[in-house]
């Protein structure tokens, strides 16, 4: 707590993060800025406020984007702060009883957590499906606000081998999160096979759980901590080089509150790896261009919070007819919490990141988080713009494929959800 | 500091105002929620203050209704644009209302032909720029805050920033401004035309009048043509003295420069403490200058200011012509204000200005002052118009180092208005100054400034507790309310 207090004496209440935060743009409030919500933390700190329903609204709004941190001329860690604040209000407060069934009961438990995510299927197949934001962490459909992506017929850690050889020369495990898990397995399989192309040496080690960024989110430390165990544990059992992650969200998880949660820097944390800096970093680039033109969309959590930039355009670069779009940065506004903050903000967002896509005349856009396809697919479906969204991992993949002699090229469009190829 | 020792409530007799002022702006825009009065009752000083409503009008008729109730009630209103006044001025000191302009944020036109645009007061001035750029058009004034500060926050404190040796202040681009009494009626000043010399000139009292006199809520802009070409200068030099006067030199002709920023020994210490930047070893100042205008002519008056620094001494002299290096240069002076921040997070920051020929005098005074009292004081701002940012550093945990600091700023003043200078050049006086009013500015002025003061706003409803020192405050009976804090 008392770094957290430096950090909030650090700010000089300048006002620059109205220039960026992507709520504030939106609602214009000083509320919904990160000078108002650490103005709003110390004075609960103080006392001279409490933990109520709007302080809740107030500081659950903010995306933890770090979007503020980029331009904070002081450097005031913004993330730490709102997670604080958000772990003193869930203590003062407490969770609600599904919130606390699901992180402590549930999540720990990888089968209980398939049955449930199969049981969700199924009403989802009977119920009519409602008009409402998609969830970007699975586990929050409890939430009831919200409406839940289509969910894969079998998740992917039970489809994909835990275990493939490669040439002995780097080895990494490959942690997939539940949203790779449960509704793009086919990225999941795409990452595999790229990384098994290459022939790196493959654990996906099958006791790993949810990462816990909504958890936290939620302010239970006490349950993130415990998935965070499990997760190093899973990750670490065998000596790995790397740990290579397809979800932007997981990996600046566990790279940023990891070494908190586990109480020790260092080790896990060093190892975190987004699939594009894997590739970039460690695969060459034997190759050979699409012909689509493919934008890319940075998603918060690997640009703002990790200051990847780079390595995801250059994969782009070199397996397709890249083009950038405008504010490439700007959030494509699905708001990682129970979006207490608005729908109509996380639309305006989707709407000004859709004439993005559109003015930059790419056929495909790309990026590099599962929770931003959800969200790009929903808000480009919205506006009746019949442009595919991929992971990038997935160009690079046709690339290759197409680099090699033998392989038909297959087009996006006609690559059917179920991509999933029969090699595994 | 916090202004309020606990959580203000409204007595019951006052709860209808939330009614009123809902009824005006809708429900959404006016609310009496402790959280949001806590989000909405800082500046850039980092002081804190507790407004009782939040209110964010649509429309001048709103913000015109919303005052005309206050004045009935007597309740204070606070104008608040972005809340980055460096002075104090947008803090709610006695409770009240805080108004807060983010509404009012619609760019209404962009003339080419007549090289006008009307905007309403809570655009943000960078959203402004980049729209009028677009069409090739310029509107200079340009604080370092640009990227979040509010065009009506701009009219109220005058806003300068890097052009204003080339290009004049803010007052120099507004033609007609819309803005609102204390006693709710709407005015217009001026015409809007790039000439007019009928009557008072009303505008140019209003604007610097740090949200005292009226809430600005539109305003009638001039705008220039945008120039073709910008070149960049980056000397430096082994004292000090030999920056002072190469910038002296430059300033004085015969092209007269775009921006001409300063920064001094100590400032380049933290920037390179902060990042390297490769500025070269032996800087005691560095000279950022930059010259605009066709390409040729461009060209020729940085070659110019590079002559006039080489003249004065300088260890090195840097002008590319590539954009991206150009862009790195400026990356070192935009680093300066981080970097202070990440050598001591507290600073008195001061924004003085003197005739540019004194600032030799200026730099020279400041300097003894530091070495005399003990205290680290850093200094760079616009050469250019004589106008410096003296920042003194202190630990906030140090209470001897802040009064050193707070002493030597003193003498600081004491030097510039020796040297014929003013204590501010564009950051304004609102609470943080309030007490030196009265070095600067004579007797008679002031009783001047305050009868106009009456004369617009006689229940001193209207920012009160700014400019003035003691300013006699409203009793709480005399309001009907005891919501006024320690
Ligand atoms: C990092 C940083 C750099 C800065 N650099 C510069 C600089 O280079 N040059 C410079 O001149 N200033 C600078 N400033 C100071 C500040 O940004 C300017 O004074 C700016 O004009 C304030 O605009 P605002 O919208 O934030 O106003 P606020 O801070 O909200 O208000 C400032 C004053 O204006 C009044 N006001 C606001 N809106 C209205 C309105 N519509 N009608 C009537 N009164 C109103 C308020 O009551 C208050 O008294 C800087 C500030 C920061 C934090
Ligand atoms: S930019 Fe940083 S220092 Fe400035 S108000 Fe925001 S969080 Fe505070
Ligand atoms: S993390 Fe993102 S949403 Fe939160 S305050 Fe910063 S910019 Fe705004």
């Amino acid at each position: 707590m008392d770094e957290v207090r430096r950090e909030l004496e650090r700010c000089t209440r300048c006002g620059k993060c109205r220039a960026v935060c992507p709520t504030f743009l939106v609602t214009r409030r000083e509320t919904d800025v990160a000078r108002g919500r650490i103005a709003l933390f110390e004075s609960i700190l103080r006392g001279e406020a409490a933990a109520t329903d709007r302080a809740g609204e107030i500081l659950m709004g903010c995306y933890r984007c770090a979007r503020c941190m980029d331009v904070c001329p002081s450097g005031v860690r913004v993330d730490m702060i709102v997670q604080a604040a958000r772990e003193l209000l869930a203590r003062r407060r407490g969770l609600g009883p599904a919130a606390r069934l699901v992180f402590r009961g549930i999540l720990p438990r990888r089968r209980l957590y398939d049955r449930m995510i199969a049981l969700a299927r199924v009403a989802q197949a009977v119920l009519p499906s409602r008009s409402a934001q998609p969830v970007r962490h699975l586990p929050l459909i409890y939430g009831g606000r919200r409406s839940v992506p289509r969910l894969a017929r079998r998740p992917a850690l039970r489809t994909l081998p835990e275990i493939i050889k490669g040439k002995g020369e780097i080895k990494i495990s490959l942690f997939l999160g539940c949203m790779l898990n449960y509704v793009y397995p086919e990225i999941a399989a795409s990452i595999m096979r790229v990384l098994d192309m290459h022939g790196v040496d493959i654990i996906l080690p099958k006791t790993q759980v949810c990462c816990g960024t909504p958890v936290l989110a939620s302010g239970d430390a006490a349950a993130a901590r415990a998935l965070a165990r499990r997760n190093a544990a899973a990750l670490e059992a065998d000596k790995v080089d790397a740990v290579v992650f397809g979800c932007a969200s997981c990996a600046l998880t566990v790279a940023r509150d990891y070494p908190r949660l586990l109480d020790r820097p260092g080790a896990l944390p060093d190892k975190v790896f987004d699939i594009t800096e894997f590739i970039d970093r460690f695969l060459g680039y034997s190759n050979l261009p699409i012909d689509e033109t493919v934008t890319y969309h940075d998603p918060c959590h690997l640009r703002w919070g990790r200051g990847v930039t780079g390595p995801p355009r250059e994969v782009l670069r070199r397996s397709s007819d890249y083009v950038e779009m405008e504010r490439a940065g700007d959030c494509c506004g699905l708001g990682g919490s129970f979006s207490l903050t608005h729908y109509d903000v996380s639309c305006a967002l989707g709407e000004a990141k859709v004439e993005s896509i559109r003015s930059s005349g790419a056929a495909v856009v790309a990026t590099a988080c599962p929770g931003c396809i959800l969200q790009l697919q929903d808000q480009l479906a919205r506006a009746g713009l019949g442009v595919p969204v991929v992971h990038a991992v997935q160009v690079y993949e046709m690339s290759y494929l197409r680099g090699r002699a033998g392989h038909e090229y297959v087009p996006f469009d006609s690559r059917a959800r179920s991509g999933r190829s029969s090699r595994f | 500091m916090v202004h309020y020792a606990r959580a203000a409530r409204f007595p019951m007799k006052e709860k209808d105002l939330v009614r009123l002022c809902r009824g005006i702006v809708g429900k959404e825009h006016a609310t009496d929620a402790l959280e949001d009065r806590i989000c909405h009752g800082c500046d850039a000083t980092r002081e804190q203050a507790l407004p009782d409503l939040v209110v964010r009008p649509g429309c001048a008729e709103e913000v015109g209704a919303i005052l005309s109730l206050a004045n009935e009630r007597r309740v204070p209103v606070y104008p608040r644009g972005a809340g980055s006044g460096l002075t104090g001025g947008a803090l709610p000191l006695r409770g009240g209302i805080l108004l807060d302009t983010s509404r009012l944020n619609r760019i209404i036109s962009i003339d080419p032909a007549d090289s006008t645009a009307v905007v309403e007061a809570g655009v943000v001035l960078g959203e402004f720029q980049a729209a009028v750029e677009r069409r090739g058009l310029f509107y200079p004034p340009d604080p370092a805050s640009s990227d979040f500060c509010t065009i009506g926050g701009n009219l109220a404190e005058c806003a300068g920033g890097l052009h204003c040796v080339k290009y004049g202040v803010t007052r120099d681009y507004v033609l007609s401004a819309e803005a609102v009494l204390p006693c709710g009626d709407i005015i217009h000043t001026g015409s809007g035309t790039l000439k007019s010399v009928v009557g008072y000139d009303i505008g140019r009292l209003l604007i610097g009048s740090e949200g005292t006199l009226c809430v600005f809520t539109r305003a009638t802009l001039r705008l220039i043509p945008l120039p073709e070409c910008v070149r960049t200068m980056l000397a430096s030099f082994r004292t000090v003295a030999d920056g002072v006067r190469a910038a002296v030199r430059i300033a004085s002709g015969p092209v007269l420069p775009r921006t001409l920023e300063i920064m001094d020994e100590l400032t380049i210490r933290c920037i390179r403490a902060y990042k390297p930047f490769g500025l070269p070893a032996g800087a005691a100042a560095v000279l950022l200058a930059e010259s605009d205008g066709p390409p040729a002519a461009a060209a020729a008056g940085i070659a110019r200011m590079a002559e006039a620094c080489r003249a004065e001494g300088a260890i090195e002299v840097e002008t590319p012509s590539d954009k991206a290096e150009a862009d790195l240069l400026w990356e070192v002076r935009r680093a300066a204000s981080p970097a202070l921040y990440s050598l001591s997070p507290r600073k008195i920051n001061e924004d003085v200005c003197v005739p540019r020929s004194r600032l030799p005098s200026l730099f020279e005074g400041v300097a003894g002052i530091a070495a005399r009292g003990g205290i680290a004081v850093a200094c760079f701002g616009h050469a250019g118009d004589g106008n410096i940012h003296v920042n003194a550093l202190y630990d906030a945990a140090d209470p001897d180092e802040r009064s050193r600091a707070e002493r030597g700023i003193e003498e600081v003043f004491r030097l510039v208005l020796d040297l014929g200078g003013s204590i501010s050049g564009e950051h304004g006086i609102g609470t943080a100054k309030a007490r030196f009013l009265s070095w600067e500015v004579g007797g008679r002025e002031i009783a001047l400034m305050r009868a106009i003061k009456r004369l617009l706003d006689p229940n001193d409803i209207l920012n009160p507790g700014k400019i003035f020192p003691d300013e006699p405050r409203i009793s709480a009976d005399e309001r009907g309310s005891s919501r006024i804090l320690p």
